[in-house]
Order: C-alpha cells, then sequence, then structure tokens
C-alpha cells in the first residue's frame, strides 16, 4: 500500500510541466534513434549525456530514460517496414513483422509491436515498482563484504552471458579495470598509470570514455560499409496503418509470458533486450498453435519479441538503481549520467531520495502511454529516416559528440581522450570483443577496489572476512559456478561436435 | 587486413601491454601495512589481460576457434582511410578550435567528414552538405552556445 501512495505521488510530481517535456523530448529523440540502422540506444543516449550536466536531475534522468525506451520502440518500425532493425533488440522483429509488411499487412504489424511495446512495458514498470523498493530495502543490509560479492556477480554475470566469447569479455573486462586505475590510488593515494601527465590524476571521466566507445565507436565501425543504407522494398498504405483489435485478443498469452521472459532476462546483468527477444520468440513459437506460420508473418512473432524488448528496457533498470550495478549497455551509460549529477544509484537512493526516484518511476509510466500514441502518429516519418544518409548523419553525430564532450570539463583535450576511445570502440565491434564488460569494469572497478580494501582493513588482512557472511558466500558460489558453466559449455558443445564428427 | 590476422596482432599487443601492467603493478607494491596495496588491483587487471590475450592467441593460432566465434572477412583499406581521415579532419578542427572559434570552422568539418564518407563529385550534393552543415552548425550555436551556456571560444567573426 505504502509502494503504492509513493507511485501516486511519483505520477503526480512527473506531471510537472518541466517533468513532461522532458519524457516528450526523450522519447521523441528515442524514437529517431531507434529507427536509424547506424545509432542504438546506447549510442543515443551516450551522445546526448554531456548535454543534460545543467539540468535537473529528475529532468536530466527522465529524458535520457526516455530515449532508451523510446529506442525501443522506434526500433520495431523500420524493422516491420523495410527489413532493416533499427537497433540489435528489432531484429528479431524482422523475421515476421517484414513478411506481414510484403502481404501489405503492415498495419497489423505495427498496430501489434505498439501494443506489445505498451504491454511488456507496463508488465514490467508494475513489477519493477514492487520489486525495486523489495530489492533496496533489502540490499541496506548489505556491508562493504556483500557489496564486493553482488559486484564480482556482477561482472561475471555480464562477461559470462553478456557475449557469446567469455574469453575477450573477460580480456574486455580487465581493460576496462586497467582504465579505471588511471589516476590516484583511492586510499594510499598513490599515482597509478598517469604517465605524469597532471591531466590524468584524477582519472579519465566515465562520460567521456562511453561518448567515445559508444558515440564515435560505433559510428566508426558503420563506416565498414559504404555508409549507405539499404532500401525499402515493402510499400504500405497510410490505411493500412491501423491495427486489428482482434490480434490483440489472439496473442494475449503470448504477450504476457514474453513480457515475463523479457522482465526476468532484463533484470539479470549482461543477458540485455536483444538475448530477450529471441528466448520470448522461441518459448511463443513453442507454445503456438501454427508454429509453422513463425518467419513467414505470424502476428505472435511480433508480439513476442516486442514485448519482451520493452519489458527488458525497463528491468535492466531495476539493478541500476536498487544496487548501483548496471545491466546492460545503455544502463551503464546511463549510470554514468546519475554521477555526473551527482546521484549514487543503489538502496540509499530510495531511502534518501524517494522523490527523486519515483518521480521518474512516474516518468516511466508516463512515457510509455506518450509512446503508443507518438509512434502512431509518426511511422512515415521513422520510416523515411532509414533513408538518410550517414555521409549526412554522421558529421551531425560528431559535432554533438564534440560539444558533448567538450562541456564535461571545458577542456578541448577531453575531445582527443574521447576520439581516442572512438577508435578502440571501433576496433572493439571489429573484431567482436564486447563492450559491457569493458564498461563496467571502468565503472565498478573503483567501487570494488573499495569495497575489498576497506572489507581487508576493517578485517585487519583477514581473507577470510568474505566467507564469513552467509549473504556473501552464497553470491560468490553463484559467481564460481557462472565462471565454471560459462568454461564448460563451449568445451562440451566442442567435445559433441568432435563426437559428431567422427559417428558421421 | 584480415580480421583474424588483425586479432592475432590485437593479442599480442594486448598480452605485452599485460605484462607492462603487472610490473607496473609489483612497483607500486602489492601488500601494504593495512591490507592490499596501490598496486594489488592493477596486479589482478594485468594477469586478467595477460592470460585471456594469451588464451585467445594460442586458440586463435591452433584453430580452436569455435566456428561461431571464428571472425571472417578484412577490414579494408576505404575503411580504415574513412576512419583515421575522420579523426585527422577532427585534429584539424581542433588545432583551430581556439583561434577560430567553436562555430566557424564547424561547417568545414562537417564538409569534410561527409565527403570523406562519401564522395561524390556532383554540386547539388555539394550545396545539399553545405547548407546542412551550416543549418546544423546554427543549431549548435543556439543549443551549446545560448541554451546550455557554454563556454566557448569565440573566433574573428564573434562567435
Amino acid at each position: 500500500m505504502d509502494t503504492l501512495h509513493l507511485l501516486l505521488a511519483g505520477l503526480a510530481s512527473a506531471s510537472a510541466p518541466q517533468n513532461l517535456l522532458a519524457v516528450l523530448v526523450g522519447v521523441l529523440l528515442g524514437l529517431f534513434v531507434g529507427a536509424l540502422p547506424a545509432l542504438g540506444p546506447a549510442a543515443g543516449v551516450a551522445i546526448l549525456l554531456p548535454t543534460i550536466v545543467n539540468l535537473d536531475p529528475t529532468v536530466a534522468i527522465a529524458g535520457l530514460a526516455g530515449v532508451y525506451y523510446g529506442a525501443m520502440y522506434g526500433g520495431s518500425v523500420t524493422s516491420i517496414l523495410i527489413g532493416v532493425p533499427g537497433d540489435s533488440a528489432a531484429m528479431m522483429t524482422v523475421m515476421d513483422g517484414y513478411p506481414l509488411a510484403q502481404k501489405g499487412e503492415a498495419g497489423r504489424a505495427l498496430g501489434m509491436a505498439v501494443y506489445a511495446s505498451f504491454t511488456g512495458g507496463l508488465i514490467s514498470l508494475i513489477l519493477m515498482t514492487f520489486l525495486s523498493t523489495w530489492v533496496a530495502q533489502a540490499a541496506l543490509a548489505f556491508g562493504p563484504v556483500e557489496m564486493t560479492a553482488v559486484i564480482v556477480l556482477a561482472l561475471c554475470l555480464v562477461t559470462v552471458l553478456g557475449g557469446d566469447d567469455m574469453i575477450k569479455g573477460f580480456l574486455s573486462l580487465g581493460v576496462g579495470l586497467w582504465v579505471a586505475m588511471i589516476g590516484l590510488d583511492p586510499i594510499n593515494a598513490v599515482p597509478r598509470f598517469t604517465f605524469q601527465n597532471i591531466h590524468l590524476l584524477e582519472g579519465i571521466d566515465f562520460t567521456i570514455i562511453v561518448v567515445g566507445m559508444y558515440g564515435l565507436g560505433q559510428m566508426f565501425a558503420a563506416l565498414a560499409d559504404t555508409g549507405q543504407n539499404a532500401r525499402a522494398t515493402a510499400k504500405y498504405s497510410m490505411a493500412s496503418l491501423f491495427p486489428r483489435f482482434s490480434d490483440f485478443l489472439l496473442c494475449k498469452w503470448t504477450l504476457f509470458w514474453s513480457s515475463l521472459i523479457g522482465f526476468v532476462v532484463g533484470v539479470l546483468p549482461g543477458a540485455g533486450a536483444t538475448a530477450a527477444t529471441v528466448f520470448a520468440y522461441a518459448s511463443a513459437k513453442r507454445t503456438s498453435n501454427h508454429p509453422e506460420e513463425f518467419g513467414k508473418g505470424a502476428i505472435e512473432g511480433v508480439a513476442a519479441p516486442e514485448s519482451a524488448n520493452n519489458a527488458a528496457s525497463y528491468a535492466a533498470m531495476i539493478p541500476l538503481f536498487t544496487l548501483g550495478i548496471p545491466g546492460s549497455g545503455t544502463t551503464a551509460v546511463m549510470l554514468g549520467g546519475l554521477l555526473m549529477l551527482g546521484l549514487q544509484p543503489g538502496p540509499q537512493l530510495f531511502s534518501q531520495q524517494p522523490e527523486f526516484i519515483w518521480t521518474l518511476i512516474g516518468t516511466f509510466y508516463i512515457g510509455n502511454l506518450t509512446l503508443v500514441f507518438l509512434t502512431l502518429a509518426l511511422i512515415p516519418l521513422l520510416a523515411a529516416l532509414v533513408f538518410i544518409r550517414v555521409s549526412l548523419l554522421f558529421p551531425i553525430v560528431i559535432s554533438v559528440v564534440f560539444f558533448g564532450i567538450y562541456s564535461i570539463n571545458n577542456d578541448v583535450a577531453d575531445v582527443g581522450i574521447g576520439v581516442l576511445f572512438g577508435l578502440a570502440g571501433w576496433i572493439f565491434t571489429r573484431l567482436r570483443y564486447p563492450m559491457l564488460p569493458f564498461l563496467l569494469g571502468v565503472i565498478l572497478g573503483p567501487l570494488l577496489e573499495r569495497a575489498i580494501r576497506r572489507s581487508l582493513i576493517i578485517s585487519q588482512g583477514d581473507v577470510g572476512v568474505f566467507w564469513q557472511s552467509t549473504i556473501a558466500s552464497a553470491i560468490f558460489a553463484v559467481s564460481i559456478l557462472l565462471v565454471v558453466y560459462g568454461a564448460l559449455t563451449p568445451a562440451i558443445r566442442w567435445y559433441r561436435n568432435m563426437r559428431r564428427t567422427r559417428n558421421a | 587486413m584480415q580480421l583474424a590476422k588483425l586479432d592475432i596482432a590485437t593479442s599480442v599487443a594486448a598480452a605485452l601491454f599485460g605484462a607492462y601492467v603487472i610490473v607496473e603493478a609489483i612497483l607500486y607494491g602489492v601488500t601494504s601495512d593495512i591490507g592490499p596495496g596501490a598496486g594489488t588491483f592493477p596486479l589482478v587487471a594485468g594477469i586478467l589481460i595477460l592470460v585471456f590475450a594469451i588464451a585467445n592467441l594460442a586458440r586463435t593460432l591452433r584453430g580452436a576457434m569455435p566456428d561461431a566465434l571464428r571472425l571472417e572477412g578484412s577490414i579494408q583499406l576505404p575503411e580504415v582511410a574513412r576512419v583515421l581521415g575522420t579523426i585527422v579532419l577532427i585534429g584539424v578542427y581542433i588545432a583551430c578550435f581556439d583561434k577560430l572559434g567553436a562555430f566557424l570552422p564547424l561547417p568545414f568539418l562537417m564538409v569534410g567528414v561527409s565527403l570523406m564518407i562519401h564522395w561524390r563529385a556532383d554540386l547539388r550534393w555539394l550545396a545539399t552538405l553545405i547548407l546542412s552543415s551550416v543549418l546544423f552548425t546554427t543549431v549548435c550555436y543556439f543549443v551549446f552556445a545560448r541554451f546550455l551556456g557554454l563556454l566557448l571560444p569565440s573566433g574573428p567573426l564573434g562567435f
């Protein structure tokens, strides 16, 4: 009941004009970012990150979050109409959305995508509202030992589940941890890896790293192509852009279960919205009465991934706000935003700044509803966005990135550092090194170091302190199991393949 | 350059870098009177980098990389030229930043990057580029200099 009152109060303050404007601008930008094939939600949020420095924290984060979930809606439009997913989370929507559009049923698919996104978002938001309070209350009892265990688990989850290559994941994590250690040692104030450069004594601002890696890095990686986008083959009329109510009824269970799958997968650090769409699609196909239609234009094939990816996007914010641990690339970027605004996400945020957190959750509800109307109204415009040449788009991105990075410290040298990280992002993307472990290494590395060193100082150097807490021991055990699972799975797969080849 | 070869080169570079981090970490001091020293965590990071770089190198050289993870294709020269060309143009812009101001050289940077990405000797295309660059520079001026109040250097024209 208490949570309900807090939510209602949050909804009331979220309705303040400045918050509504932030949501509107955020979701609009998100829709465009989602529709543009060259930019994903993480890049979109990263590029806009430095522009929020001078804004009120609630307004700023409401806007950034709007970009995130707006992109989830926007990605489906181009997937359905022209078969080009706006971002990786919209990949599965192409499977059935595009065939539907080719059959002249684009309206059905788009209507379902919007409805499924709304349903997934709403179910996830309701779960988030009630679970967040509970998780935050439980986390309040965490000391440095338990926090160490949680951070280690998050790093293991992201590295093992976050990409398909665990070796590159750990290598990426190691480099991220190293970057986090540039600057003064937090306990002894010894300069580390500063190369006698006074600018590096305070370390490298996380925002510069994230904007460089995502904003510039992904843009550089997109230059592998000649820079020109695919062209549409599907034709649709304005009259076809209306959903059918009977489809909503037909897909009600698909929507419900896919939203739950999206929520569960989204909460897990590292799994992400794309994995959620794959699981939801597979589950919908398995439970369908006509699985043979999947891939040829089944309406459930649009409902499942769209509800899952939106549910996952909200669910990913639970570990961010309650534990201060981002579970996806976009929430990692958002964490940068929170830190930049002087907010330390974690359980204390719920007890010390309830107004901020509940207003923010209120804006999520408003944003989710706003997106239904905005997406339907802007479908033709969003579809047209895909034809913008990257040669026109990228100079704009570069300019925004430039001013954005410069605005952090009013220092042009930061732009140079951002470009270097852009170059690193390009190499990461082209060589398929996952970026998320790197970013989590940068964000969580200092927290982990402080937590471990504080624990050891309190215990006077006794390493056994980490096993004295039951919660910490259990979390450490799960982390070890995860790494063992990650290491054994490819080995078992390789052994099975060998046996199969030998038998053949 | 083949991506697989580039991956090998990157792994070698990462392994050497990992070794450097380990040496530096030992010099910072791995232990202290109050528990772990300034070098403990860099040591962990260095070991992670070194071990996994060698693991990646070993499996690539042995051909033990699973099919799904195998890097196919290559980075073509035009891609490298586009990326490095863009970086050089940003470098030139940074060099002009203090003397010419933030906004005067911006349209040149934008047109330069556009042409770097997609070269076309077409007057209509060039006109589109110039127009969009000038328009977006104006937008940047109002958003960053006026609305967000960013402290930016002024050029000879006063902006």
